[in-house]
């Protein structure tokens, strides 16, 4: 009796710790499938892994990618390379296991990324926009990315723009690496007179706060034209004030000052500026077609800025052009003259990407693929291997984040950008020189030189706006219901918050 | 022999077995998983550090705001709603049976309401544009209406929130609890001549003692749910005000910092621990009459 007493209790605490045994094992898979798939050729010297003997070398490298979905081909075009190459001279194949999550979701894709690590999985590798990855600095579970890099004998810090790693950079690490980088150029209407197009031409660059500046010193002298701003070409109030908070938060000392007169002057600058008009965008195509001389100058008439970031953009920001809708585009830059990398292209196949390493993945393999994929997004311009005519002359106002090549490829994209136009038969606005000997030329190496000199300037990124002081502050502000410093406070509450966490 | 194996004593773990697996896999296990989050450095490499967690969690800024705020919400709102559903238990104990079930499903409502709609409610009433400021504000052009969340006052309307909703159901505890007061107690008070408010202090909260722990243990749970309500009003970052330790915790994991979760984590759990150990410890101290 007492013994069958004993065997009950024994089988009721046994089950309890069976199943505390099996639960704690769950989240040992993540460490398992990280040693599974790391190949036999630990780190070397190259950084690269060397070639194994056959008969011990894996046959299959796996990589697990995390991106958003337009990006897919990019990656397969990489994999495909890189088995061509790399991998090919090793006898391996490199296989990546794509998951895609939606560009506009990432605090949803946080959610999940955090329950498979929870769960004893993870992706190797994030493909990511200008998402706050510092704030996941202090989990460990990225990579610094520079460990990678000085692990290299292929590439060194020196081979890259180190000024826009610089800006990628959190307290000395990078935790994402830039596939390649461009900025917002911003022109004025041609058409404005000739006292404001003569002080908009001495401006080399130019800021948010310097805008409208000009915008409310014309509208002060001309009171009845201009009914619009356009400063974007996606007047999304949220990314203008990100350029513009910048210079308020400290990310490193993870503090921000917002309660001040600065920054409500901004917010109520940008209030009176697009206050007529939320959807300001103007477009140089229609129907997917690029609009003639006449009808732009129709649908420009009234706005005072434009900006140039996608499709046959190159054209109006880079080259001079006769009697244009909107000249001298120019970049634009946060409060302290930073240069502001855009980000604007996010739902494009290429446009700014940036990858970022799990602490956890297998990081000589994954360092491979991201070589391969800074050379795949910097040639797609050139090459034409998503052809897609949204994105025709895109890269030609973007840069690779590898120095190397850049004026060959620069000087073949806008070649390409030249190509297109002439072979779709657009009615683009003449550019000076059109028809002449050597016209083209001087255009691109005019455009090449811009480019280089821009690229050498100190750049920022626009920080990352958490979601929620997007939303119903910002419109009450927009509507009157709450004053500039409502909103400041309000913002200042929330950021503050987000920042010490 | 079938018998034998089901006696009484065998009967008793047998019948405990699917709790205590479920108390085991839902409670025990990922508390042991936190506590060990909370010893490595990251969920990748898994290094052991010790206490560092633990000191870098009591030094984070952030982590103290919500530490002092949950302490204050609670020092607040658990002694006014332990107070008013005794009040409400008092004051519905001499009605009629009938009108006391009704006023008990009334005070009930708000417990069963969802907190979808709760808080669709609560945004009516007291957003910028709710008919709080549009009833007792008038703007004549200078003032502006207040954003009540992200005011000074905010934790108020949590407080408020909280004791609305659970005022009731404490009611009713309360109410079972002196239904267990045999009246004689009171007889007898009031033939050695005491009053009533002596017949409560000495009779009334006396014999209340253990429903008192039991409101309070259910009041600290309840306290903590009420970041359901405010995650619903105000999102993941509120006034610093409203900023609990629920909104840590739940903003750890969105960053991935498991080490900071868990660790605050375990101050929570040793918090709780203290409180309900003190308050047991103080109710069987308690002597009777």
């Amino acid at each position: 009796m007492e013994k069958m007493s004993i065997i009950i209790k024994a089988f009721v605490f046994a089950f309890v710790a069976i199943a505390l045994m099996c639960l704690s094992s769950c989240g040992r898979g993540g460490r398992e499938y990280t040693e599974e798939t790391t190949q036999t050729n630990g780190p070397t010297e190259t950084g690269t892994p060397e070639p194994s003997p056959p008969d011990t070398a894996p046959a299959t490298i796996t990589l697990t990618i995390s991106t958003p979905e337009v990006f897919t081909p990019v990656l397969r075009e990489a994999e495909r390379l890189a088995n061509l190459g790399h991998f090919g001279q090793l006898g391996q194949t490199l296989q990546l296991e794509i998951t895609d999550y939606d560009v506009l979701g990432w605090e949803d894709s946080m959610v999940r990324f955090n329950t498979m690590f929870m769960s004893g999985s993870g992706y190797d590798l994030f493909v990511v926009d200008n998402h706050p990855l510092w704030n996941y600095s202090r989990s460990g579970m990225l990579t610094d990315i520079y460990t990678l890099i000085d692990r290299c004998h292929v590439l060194n810090r020196d081979n890259f723009y180190t000024n826009v790693l610089e800006a990628f950079e959190y307290r000395g690490q990078l935790l994402s690496i830039p596939l390649n980088f461009g900025f917002t150029y911003t022109g004025v209407n041609s058409t404005l007179p000739q006292p404001f197009i003569d002080r908009y031409m001495e401006y080399e660059t130019i800021s948010h706060t310097e805008l409208f500046a000009f915008y409310h010193d014309l509208k002060a002298a001309y009171p009845g034209g201009f009914d619009h701003m356009n400063i974007s070409y996606d007047t999304i109030i949220t990314w203008a004030v990100g350029f513009n908070i910048n210079e308020f938060i400290d990310a490193d000392a993870r503090s921000i000052n917002l309660a001040n007169i600065q920054f409500t002057n901004f917010l109520e600058d940008y209030r009176s500026a697009i206050s007529h008009s939320w959807s300001n965008h103007i477009s140089v195509r229609s129907g997917g077609f690029v609009l003639s001389k006449p009808m732009l100058d129709e649908r420009v008439r009234g706005y005072v800025f434009n900006t140039a970031g996608i499709a046959l953009r190159p054209w109006e920001a880079l080259f001079e052009l006769e009697d244009p809708p909107f000249l001298h585009y120019i970049p634009l830059t946060d409060g302290l003259g930073r240069l502001a990398i855009d980000n604007f292209s996010s739902m494009l196949p290429i446009g700014n990407r940036a990858v970022a390493v799990s602490a956890g993945a297998n990081q000589d393999t994954a360092w491979v693929l991201i070589r391969y994929l800074i050379d795949v997004v910097a040639d797609t311009d050139i090459s034409g291997t998503f052809p897609l005519v949204g994105q025709i002359g895109l890269n030609s106002l973007k840069t690779s984040i590898v120095k190397e090549g850049f004026e060959d490829r620069a000087r073949r994209g806008l070649n390409h950008v030249f190509d297109y136009a002439e072979r779709m038969q657009y009615q683009l606005v003449p550019y000076v020189g059109q028809g002449t000997e050597g016209g083209r030329e001087r255009q691109i190496e005019n455009a090449v030189a811009r480019l280089q000199q821009y690229n050498a300037m100190p750049v920022v990124q626009r920080p990352y706006l958490p979601q929620q002081p997007d939303g119903a502050f910002l419109w009450n502000f927009i509507y009157g219901a709450i004053e500039a410093q409502d909103l400041a406070r309000q913002w200042q509450n929330q950021l503050s918050l987000w920042l010490i966490e | 022999m079938v018998r034998r194996i089901f006696n009484h004593e065998n009967a008793i773990y047998l019948l405990l077995l699917p709790s205590l697996a479920g108390l085991a896999l839902f409670f025990l296990v990922p508390f042991g998983i936190s506590m060990f989050y909370a010893s490595v450095d990251n969920v990748v490499s898994r290094q052991f550090v010790g206490i560092n967690n633990l000191v870098n969690t009591w030094n984070n800024l952030a982590f103290q705001l919500a530490m002092r705020n949950t302490l204050t919400f609670m020092g607040v709102s658990i002694p006014l709603i332990m107070a008013l559903a005794l009040l409400l238990a008092l004051l519905v104990r001499p009605v009629s049976p009938r009108a006391r079930r009704l006023l008990m499903v009334f005070f009930l409502l708000p417990l069963v309401i969802p907190s979808g709609s709760m808080v669709f409610f609560w945004r009516a009433l007291i957003s910028v544009n709710g008919m709080i400021n549009r009833m007792f504000f008038t703007y004549d052009g200078t003032a502006m209406p207040t954003d009540w969340l992200n005011s000074p006052h905010a934790l108020w309307f949590v407080i408020g929130i909280f004791i609305w909703k659970n005022a009731g159901f404490n009611m009713i505890l309360f109410q079972a609890g002196l239904d267990f007061i045999p009246k004689d107690y009171y007889e007898y008070a009031s033939i050695e001549g005491a009053g009533k408010l002596r017949q409560f202090r000495i009779v009334t909260l006396t014999y209340l003692g253990p429903t008192f722990l039991l409101v309070f243990i259910l009041s600290v749970v309840n306290s903590f749910k009420v970041f359901r309500e405010i995650y619903l009003l105000t999102g993941t970052h509120p006034n610093h005000s409203i900023y609990l330790l629920q909104h840590f915790l739940n903003n750890q994991f969105a960053n991935l910092n498991y080490q900071l979760m868990a660790s605050a984590s375990f101050f929570t759990f040793g918090f709780i621990f203290i409180l309900v150990l003190g308050m047991y410890w103080l109710q069987q101290r308690q002597t009777y009459i």
